[in-house]
Formats: structure tokens, C-alpha cells, sequence
């Protein structure tokens, strides 16, 4: 637990001794602070002509915040995480690769399961930095507007972290595969986009037939998707499976990480 | 201390050490001598427990490098052929780094970053960015970084190169003020270097060792350099 402090602690600072940080926090910042006055004034002018949508001339359904305003935010949001996430992760081991430290790693008497929970939480905690200032789109909502559902929008945030949280531990992984970073970057972005994307081809595969049993592939690739899951937490879902979901791919990814890393001493 | 027995190491189908065995005594100064290429980093690389061996045993303070590698690796100290330093930190906070990473504690690291940075002559750039010292500097922080927990064992892969003479002299006062408390390997291919500084010389070649007996034994009826090219089979070329 102390190895694990320890290279906690050092990743978090170097966070604010380079850029990094103030790169990332700034930039996500400033991004999802215009998407939500475009989505906003985009709302009000929409809300201004019409109070829902029509058919018939009759309103079939009223526009609201939640459904029209802070859903379609978030899910934006989600997809920002896909580029900003990796950046966060992508020094973490590369650069140790590249400048040889991990040898002091390597030899001192830590684990490697320590290094790699130390170097995940230190991202983490950079990221529900960056996420934290987002709150306020949600504060701003719930005391302007009118009835607004606060367990949606909750949950939604949450859900927001939740990708946050699982997208870092790809990005972790991807950044023990290379002693470069821009690859490091650009395996994470693309493993990512794998993980929101997949569940879109669940909807054009059929049944198919393996060992005599049928299985359901599109369902299969619905589930793997974290866009599935991530959407029942905007909707305002929260189930224990999505949160399982999360929390598998989470422990998955980092115990490869810690393999990927071990793996670096046997070459 | 160390205890090498039938060391091999395989990197695919090349070699990298091919069966090795040497003991060395608690105290001892022992330099590792031999060609780029000849195994020195290898042989020290599995002694730190930076990466295991094919096959054979090695024991390091009583320990086996493969079984009980966390006990090992807090007997040693380390430095690599190129220091491994975070430029972004400053001198003391990266010996803290180290120093925690070794399990110590505040009160034993605070004392020993002022004890390691005065024996490695570091008072001047204590508070300074790693980055932003010159190479003579590094090496040193680096051997500060082998020396902070005081360790039983110091493993030095090549700790003078790329110094200028100066830099080179204080290293290795530095390296003999700490005879007798440790017992030291240090690899090297400058010769002068080792007749400075150590007791004993193994040697090297081809992943195989060549040589390994006291430094006066070998340089009894020769000099260092001629018992070493010998030894490795360049007198041969030198002729022709």
C-alpha cells in the first residue's frame, strides 16, 4: 500500500510539473463549457418556436432539459473522454521506457501490481479534477430550470466518471506497450473508439450458430459496448450489471497492464 | 554476498552469459571487466533482479534472485549503466522517491538524503531540477539514488563513463571511501579504473569468464592492459 502511495504521489505531482495537467484541465474545460452554451442556446431558440415535437399539429412529446439537453451533453462529453483520457495516460509508462527509469522500478523491492494501481489512480485523480468543474453545467440546470429530474442528471455525471475511470485503464495499458507516446496516444484512442463504436454492429449481425447452440452475437457486441452501458446511466438507469460492466473491463485492462509491464524485464 | 552458480542467460537464440559461477566475499571491491558485449550488464541485470536467467542460480545476501527476489532487491543498491533519474524532479525529492520506494521511512530518509548527498557532494544542487545538471552531476545523483538505504550490496554498471578526468577521480575516492562497509561490483571497460579502485578483477568475454583471480596475481609478470587483451583474445590482431 506504501509503494502504492508512494508512486501515486509522484505521478500526481509531475501531472503539475509538466503541462500536462493544466493542459488537460483547461482544455476539457473550456470544450465542454462551449458545447453546453451552443446545447443551451441551441435549447432556448428551439424552446422558443415550439414547446415539443409536433405531429399532426398536436405536441407528442414536450422537450425537456433532461431528455433535450443534458442527454445529448453528456453523451458529447463521453466521446470528448475518448481523446482527453489518453492524454492523461499516455506518458505514464511509455515514459519510463523511454528514459529508462524503470529500471529503478524494476529492481527496487515493489510490486508491479502497485506500480500500475499507483499510476492508475494518479490518473484518476487528474481526471475527476478535470470532470469536477463539468458539475457546475448540472448546477446551473437544476437552478434555472424547471422540472428537471436531478436523479437523471445525476446519474448521468456519474456515468460520466465511470467511462472516465475504465477509458484510463485502456489508456494505462496502451501506455505499456510502447516507449513512444504518440503511439501510446493513438493505440488508446483507437481501443477506445472500439469500445464505444462496437455495439453499432450489433444491430446489422443475426443469430448465429456455434456448437449447435444459437447465440445472439448482436446482443453479444451490444454488451461489450461501453456506449450501452453508458447510455442507461444518462437515461437515469443505474443497474448493478452496468456498474459490473465497468468495473470488469476496469480490473481486466489493469491486470494486463501489470502482465504487459512484467513482461518488459523477460525481453 | 553473491553467489553465481552455472548463470545462463539466452536473449532468443543468442547468448548472453553462458554458464558463469564466481562467489564474492562481504567487503570486497570486485570489478567486472570485459569488451562492450561481453555480458557485464547481463550477469548485473539478473543479480538486481531486473530481468531472471535461463537457467543456473544466482543468491545475492543469502537470497535466490528468482524465489525471494523482493528480499534481494532491498539488499542492493543499483545503478544502472544510464541513470535512471526523472529530470522533472528535483535532487532531494528524487532521493525521497527512491528512498520510499525502498520502504523507508520520513525520518530514516530525511537523514540519509542529507548523509548521501554530502557523501556524493551534491550539497550545491540539492534543491535543483535533475534535469538541468550537468552529466558529471547525474552519475553522482544516481549513485546517491544506489546509496540512500544504505544497502549491503552496491551494483555499479559502468558508473565513470562519459566523465571528464576530474569527475572520473572523484567517483572513484568516492567508490573507495565506501570499501569495507560494502561489498561493491562495478563494471567497467576502462582499465586504469579498475587498478584504482579494486581488489579483485573478473573477466569477461564472449558471455564467458575469462579471468578472475586478485589484481596482483594478474598483473604479477604483465600489465593490466596486456593481461586483459590477452585474455580476450586481441593479441593475436595486434601482431598482424
Amino acid at each position: 500500500m506504501r509503494a502504492v502511495a508512494t508512486i501515486f504521489w509522484k505521478e500526481f505531482k509531475s501531472y503539475f510539473i509538466s503541462p500536462v495537467g493544466y493542459v488537460v484541465l483547461t482544455g476539457f474545460t473550456a470544450l465542454s463549457g462551449f458545447l453546453f452554451y451552443q446545447f443551451l442556446g441551441v435549447f432556448i431558440r428551439v424552446t422558443s418556436l415550439m414547446r415539443g415535437l409536433m405531429e399532426k399539429g398536436q405536441v407528442v412529446r414536450e422537450w425537456t432539459l433532461v431528455d433535450d439537453l443534458m442527454e445529448p451533453l453528456f453523451k458529447d462529453l463521453g466521446l470528448f473522454l475518448i481523446i482527453m483520457v489518453p492524454a492523461v495516460t499516455m506518458r505514464l509508462f511509455a515514459e519510463e521506457k523511454k528514459l529508462r527509469t524503470e529500471e529503478l522500478l524494476l529492481t527496487s523491492p515493489v510490486r508491479m501490481g502497485s506500480v500500475v494501481l499507483g499510476k492508475y489512480l494518479a490518473a484518476l485523480a487528474l481526471l475527476m479534477l478535470m470532470l469536477v468543474p463539468a458539475g457546475v453545467y448540472l448546477i446551473i440546470v437544476l437552478v434555472y430550470g424547471t422540472e428537471t429530474d436531478t436523479g437523471t442528471m445525476v446519474a448521468g455525471y456519474g456515468g460520466l466518471f465511470l467511462i472516465a475511470f475504465s477509458l484510463a485503464a485502456i489508456g494505462v495499458f496502451s501506455s505499456t506497450l510502447t516507449e513512444n507516446q504518440i503511439i501510446s496516444f493513438f493505440v488508446c484512442v483507437v481501443m477506445n473508439l472500439f469500445f464505444f463504436t462496437v455495439g453499432l454492429a450489433g444491430n446489422s449481425v443475426q443469430t448465429i450458430t456455434l456448437f449447435s447452440q444459437k447465440i445472439n452475437f448482436g446482443e453479444l457486441l451490444r454488451q461489450l459496448s461501453l456506449m450501452e452501458h453508458y447510455n442507461n446511466f444518462v437515461r437515469g438507469m443505474i443497474n448493478s450489471a452496468d456498474i459490473f460492466y465497468f468495473m470488469a473491463l476496469i480490473v481486466f485492462f489493469l491486470f494486463l497492464s501489470r502482465f504487459s509491464a512484467e513482461r518488459a524485464r523477460r525481453s | 554476498m553473491i553467489e553465481v552458480e552455472h548463470l545462463t542467460k539466452f536473449y532468443g537464440e543468442n547468448r548472453g552469459i553462458d554458464d558463469i559461477s564466481f562467489s564474492i566475499g562481504k567487503g570486497e571491491i570486485v570489478g567486472f571487466l570485459g569488451p562492450n558485449g561481453s555480458g557485464k550488464t547481463t550477469t548485473m541485470r539478473i543479480l538486481t533482479c531486473y530481468m531472471p536467467q535461463t537457467s543456473g542460480k544466482a543468491k545475492v545476501a543469502g537470497f535466490d534472485v528468482e524465489t525471494h527476489a523482493m528480499e534481494a532487491k532491498r539488499k542492493i543498491g543499483y545503478l544502472p549503466e544510464h541513470p535512471p533519474l526523472y529530470m522533472e524532479m528535483t535532487v532531494r525529492s528524487y532521493l525521497g522517491f527512491a528512498g520510499r520506494l525502498r520502504g523507508m521511512d520520513r525520518k530514516k530518509i530525511k537523514q540519509r538524503t542529507e548523509e548521501v548527498v554530502a557523501t556524493c557532494g551534491l550539497e550545491n544542487v540539492a534543491s535543483r531540477i535533475i534535469g538541468q545538471l550537468s552529466k558529471g552531476y547525474k552519475q553522482r545523483v544516481g549513485l546517491a539514488q544506489a546509496l540512500i538505504h544504505n544497502p549491503e550490496i552496491l551494483i555499479l554498471d559502468e558508473p565513470t563513463i562519459g566523465l571528464d578526468p576530474k569527475q572520473n577521480a572523484d567517483i572513484r575516492a568516492l567508490i573507495k571511501g565506501l570499501a569495507g562497509n560494502q561489498t561493491i561490483i562495478l563494471s567497467t571497460h576502462i582499465l586504469p579504473e579498475v587498478s584504482l579502485t579494486c581488489q579483485r578483477v573478473i573477466i569477461i568475454h564472449q558471455g564467458k569468464i575469462v579471468a578472475d583471480s586478485r589484481l596482483e596475481e594478474l598483473t604479477k609478470d604483465q600489465d593490466l592492459e596486456h593481461a586483459f587483451l590477452k585474455l580476450v583474445g586481441f593479441e593475436q590482431e595486434e601482431k598482424n
